[in-house]
Parts: structure tokens; sequence; C-alpha cells
């Protein structure tokens, strides 16, 4: 089995603030996976310790205890941040560049050779949207080039795990639909995403798992695939549900309700054709059937993370 | 290596995008100003000056000034050396600060580099702005020497190796500072460090009474082993005739000055490698 792309074991880190220089716990014992090849999510609301902690992976926080590995090898190293792309929440070029100097600057930065550059730089910006702006200055650019630029960069040297942190802030539906079918693709070539985000439906659009952070402690982590939007359930309401009916739908009977003989039955796409048969064959009525929408990510971020 | 000349391209650029150029244009005014007495004396001193016995006559003041012109050359590349000096520090000072403060440090420093060599690549980039400097200062004081038939002898070159040693050792210390304390602070305790030298030997001139109380001396005798012995002019060996220098009391004070910028390079790679970055 291949080794987690990024493993995080009881990280806590503290600030001191104040006269009197009181700690303040930017995170506290958060630990997570994110296994190779997936794209996983990191939601939180501002202050929880997201930036906290993909700053101690990249190396720039010290954290004062805990383990944090890349590809198996300890985070922060150079040999770590050889194989990470990493793109900042607002990512800042120097303004002295144009923007096809900029990213061929940060390609040299990550050891990229001159004639791979040479290919890389334009077709990145062509992907990216941004070959007009390629002779503009980085002082020029809109918020959404800039941020489109920004994840350029992280994927110019072809990195192995894409570390992006709101890419998608600042930009226009059409850039942030692109950004996301960047991700997707970057997922099929088998590259690992971890993506910090607020906006939750990009992360259902995207997204393998999410962990969910709240205080710097890790409040919930479940796959998407778990959430309503993604799943893939039928619910049959059935009128008369008798303890006769339930016995001769068992032992496949997945029940989501029961109200006196009213029931609600669940099954997926597949088994939904075999489950009417049965129940069209069975003395009962049926009321309604309909796509079934379980809790969603907004439900589950409201109540793990939400202050409400 | 390549990464290093391109981290100092970089820096080197950020150094001039920073607008430091004008520092150059403040230094040109500043030592224009300084030399203007010198060039206008023929045309500005009026033709009755010293008639009737009144003071020195106007043919000998022009004579008293054409005396003066080499050491008052000398004495502008000196002062010169003195700003170039200053720019480093100043330029070294806030460079770092400068990458903290526009948040490029962040992607900069996520890619495979090594933090080391970026400070390198800054203090490479402000060493090279302080030889242009020189350089600048140079060049300018050529071209009025010329206008003003005076001529340098080849002594100059070891003011100007001094001043270089002098700059690489002070925007070591600049940016070395830089990586724990802010710009300003760093910028001035670099300075205060420019001054220690001078101090330094006043303190251990200072009479050894042998006093319980007097520690005046031996505590600028300590302090001469730990300070650098920084800039000393020796432009005034380039206007005279037949000066007499030993070269090791000359070469010595240039090699400690070197060693020294190496340890204080060494402790900011350190400091630097330790370091958070936090944006706040």
């Amino acid at each position: 089995m291949s080794q987690p792309a990024i493993e995080i074991e009881n990280l806590t880190k503290t600030y001191r603030s104040g006269l009197r220089r009181n700690p303040v716990f930017a995170v506290r014992n958060l630990s997570l996976t994110v296994r190779q090849g997936t794209i996983s999510a990191f939601v939180g609301p501002n202050g929880a310790g997201k930036t906290t902690t993909i700053h101690s992976l990249l190396g720039l926080l010290n954290p004062d205890s805990g383990r944090l590995k890349v590809f198996g090898g300890p985070a922060g190293t150079a040999a770590a941040r050889a194989r990470i792309g990493y793109q900042s929440e607002i990512f800042h070029p120097y303004p002295f560049y144009t923007v096809a100097q900029a990213l061929r600057y940060y390609g040299q930065l990550a050891g990229v050779p001159a004639d791979t550059l040479a290919r890389a730089v334009p077709a990145q910006l062509e992907r990216l949207g941004i070959s007009e702006a390629g002779n503009r200055r980085t002082s020029g650019l809109s918020k959404g080039m800039t941020q489109r630029l920004g994840l350029a960069q992280a994927l110019l040297h072809e990195p192995e795990l894409l570390i992006l942190d709101e890419p998608t802030s600042g930009l226009d539906p059409e850039g942030r639909r692109l950004v996301l079918e960047i991700i997707r693709e970057e997922k099929a070539k088998g590259k690992t995403v971890f993506l910090s985000s607020h906006i939750l439906a990009d992360v259902e659009r995207v997204c393998d798992e999410v962990v969910m952070i709240r205080r710097g402690e890790v409040a919930f982590a479940d796959q998407i695939s778990s959430f309503g939007a993604a799943n893939q359930d039928w619910a049959i309401e059935v009128l008369g549900f008798t303890s006769a009916v339930r016995e001769s739908l068992e032992p496949d009977l997945r029940l989501l309700s029961l109200e006196g003989e009213v029931a609600v039955l669940l099954c997926d796409s597949s088994g939904k054709r075999e489950l009417l048969r049965k129940l069209v064959e069975l003395p009962v009525e049926i009321g309604a059937i309909q796509r079934h929408r379980g809790s969603s990510l907004e439900d589950a971020y409201m109540k793990h993370v939400g202050r409400a | 290596m390549s990464r290093l000349i391109l981290l100092s391209r970089n820096a080197f650029r950020g150094i001039l995008a920073a607008r430091s150029m004008y520092l150059w244009v403040v230094a040109i005014l500043l030592i224009t100003v300084r030399l203007l007495p010198t060039l206008l004396a023929p045309s500005l001193l009026p033709e009755n000056v010293g008639r009737g016995g009144r003071g020195p006559s106007r043919e000998m003041i022009l004579e008293r000034l054409k005396e003066q012109r080499p050491a008052t050359l000398a004495g502008g590349l000196n002062e010169w050396s003195v700003l170039c000096i200053a720019f480093g520090i100043l330029v070294g000072a806030g460079a770092l600060s400068r990458e903290v403060n526009a948040r490029t440090i962040i992607t900069v420093l996520s890619r495979p580099i090594a933090r080391w060599e970026l400070l390198f690549g800054k203090w490479a980039a402000v060493k090279v702005f302080a030889a242009l400097s020189l350089l600048l200062g140079l060049m300018f004081h050529l071209a009025v020497a010329s206008y003003l038939d005076v001529s340098f002898t080849r002594f100059v070159a070891l003011g100007l190796a001094q001043t270089l040693v002098a700059t690489l050792l002070y925007t070591g210390i600049a940016l070395a500072l830089s990586t724990v304390f802010s710009a300003a602070l760093s910028g001035a305790l670099a300075v205060l460090f420019a001054f220690l030298p001078g101090v330094v030997g006043v303190m251990k001139d200072y009479p050894d009474t042998a006093s319980y109380y007097n520690i005046v001396h031996p505590l600028g005798a300590v302090l001469d082993y730990l300070v650098p012995p920084g800039y000393s002019n020796l432009y005034g060996l380039a206007v005279e005739v037949s000066p007499t220098i030993d070269y090791s009391a000359q070469l010595q004070p240039l090699l400690i000055n070197i060693v020294y910028s190496l340890i204080f390079f060494g402790i900011g790679c350190v400091l630097f490698t330790r370091r958070e970055i936090k944006l706040g």
C-alpha cells in the first residue's frame, strides 16, 4: 500500500499574543491523513487553523508538537517541498515581472529545466486562460487573473501533491469552473490535491473526502459520497406496510422511517427496479418515488463547525 | 549555483524596483554641493578680493584652492564611500522585510530552496548595488579630477577595496539583523556597528588608571577583540605624491572584515532558518 500523501499526527501550534504573551491555540492535536490520488477538502471558518496547518506542512511555521509527513518523509524539507505545488490564499507575485517572467522564475526555482519551461509556461498560461496577459506586468492584473497565475505557478513543475488554499476565491463563475476542472484533471493524472476552501459547493463538486476543522481541532471527517448531493439513493413511500410485508422484504430492507403503516424505504439506483417489482407483488400501495437527498455537506458544516 | 544567481538577480530587480537608484541622485547632489567651491571659485571669486591689503589676494586664494584640490577630491571619494556603506545598510536592512511584507516570500519558500540561499541572494544583490554605487562615485570623481587637472595614483584601489569590504561587512550585519528585527531597527543597529570601531578606539586609548571604577579602558580592550575594524579612509594615499604604504597592515583589517562579514552572515542564516514566517 502506498504512503499517504499527507500524514499529520497530533499537530499543535500556539501563538503568543498580548503583553503577557498568553498562548493562543491555532491548532490543537490535529490529526489527518490524505491518501494519494484523492482530492481532500480542508474546511473550516476563518481562524480555524487551516492556513497554520498548511504553513506547518510547508515548513514556514514550527509546530509546538506533532508529526507531519509528506509522502512518508518529514514535511517542510526541500525534498518534500519539491513534490508540492502550493497556491496561497491570495497569491502575491513580484510586481516587477510580467506574467510569463513570473512563471519562468517560479519554474526555475522549482528546478524545471529551461527547455521544459519554454514549453510549460505558454501551456500553463493557455490552460489557465491567461495567455493574452503573458506580457503584462503582474502588478496590473485583476484579482481573478492573479489567482489564475497563482494556480499556474503551483502546477508548473507538475508536482505530485497540490496544496491549494482557497483557489477559487476572487474568481468569476467561469474561472471557478475552469479551476475545478483543472483540479479534476490533476486527479485524473494521479495527483493528490489538498484543497482548503470555504465554498462548500466546490468541495461537493470535486472532492473525495472532507475534513472539517473548528478552533484548531478536527470536528468532522467523512467521504463526500456519503452526502446527499453525491449519493444515488432513492426513497420509496409505501402505504400498508405491515409486519408481514416487512418480513417478506428482509433481509435487504433499508427502512428510513415508519409511521403507522406508512414506511419510507431506501434503495440505491441499481436495486430500485428489483424493489419495485417485489412491492408490486405485495399487498401495498406505492405512495411516491423520489431521489433521497440525505444530509448535505452544508448541514454537516453547520452541525459540526458552524456557530449556530 | 544557478539558483543562487537566479535569487540574486531577482533580489537585485527588487532593489531597483524599490527605486533605490534615487539614492544615487541624492549622493551626486550632496557631493556636487561639497565640490562646488572648488569647481566654481575661479569664476565666482570677485576680481577685487583682497585689494587694499585686506586679506589674501585673489591669486593667492585661487592658488590655495588649487593646492587643496587633491585633498578635496580624496575627501569627496571618502564621503561617497561612506554613503555607499549607508546605502548598503539601508537597502540590506529592508531587503528581507520587504519580501515578508509583500508576502512574496511564501511562494518562494514553498519551493525547494534553502533559506540560506534566499539570504545569500539578497546579500549578493545588495553587494552588487553597493559596488555599482561605488563605481558611479569613482567615475564621477574621475571626471571631476580630469576637469580640475588632478590625477589619482594607483593607490586609489586600496581605498576602493576598503570600501567594498566595508559594504560587505555592514550589509551582512544589516541583513543578519533583519532576520530577527524590523528593517528600521536592523538598519539602526548596523549603523551603530559602523560607529563602534571609532568608539572602541577611544575607549581603548582611555588612560588606564587602575582605578577600581575605571572600566572604560578594559571594556574598550575587550570590545576591540569583538568589534570588526570596519571602514577606514585610505583615499588620502591616492593623491599623495609618494606615499609609504605598509601593505600587510592594510591587508589585515580587510581580511578580518571579510571573516567577520562571513560570521555575521552565517549567524543570519542560522536565525533565518529557525525563524517562522508569520504573516499575521
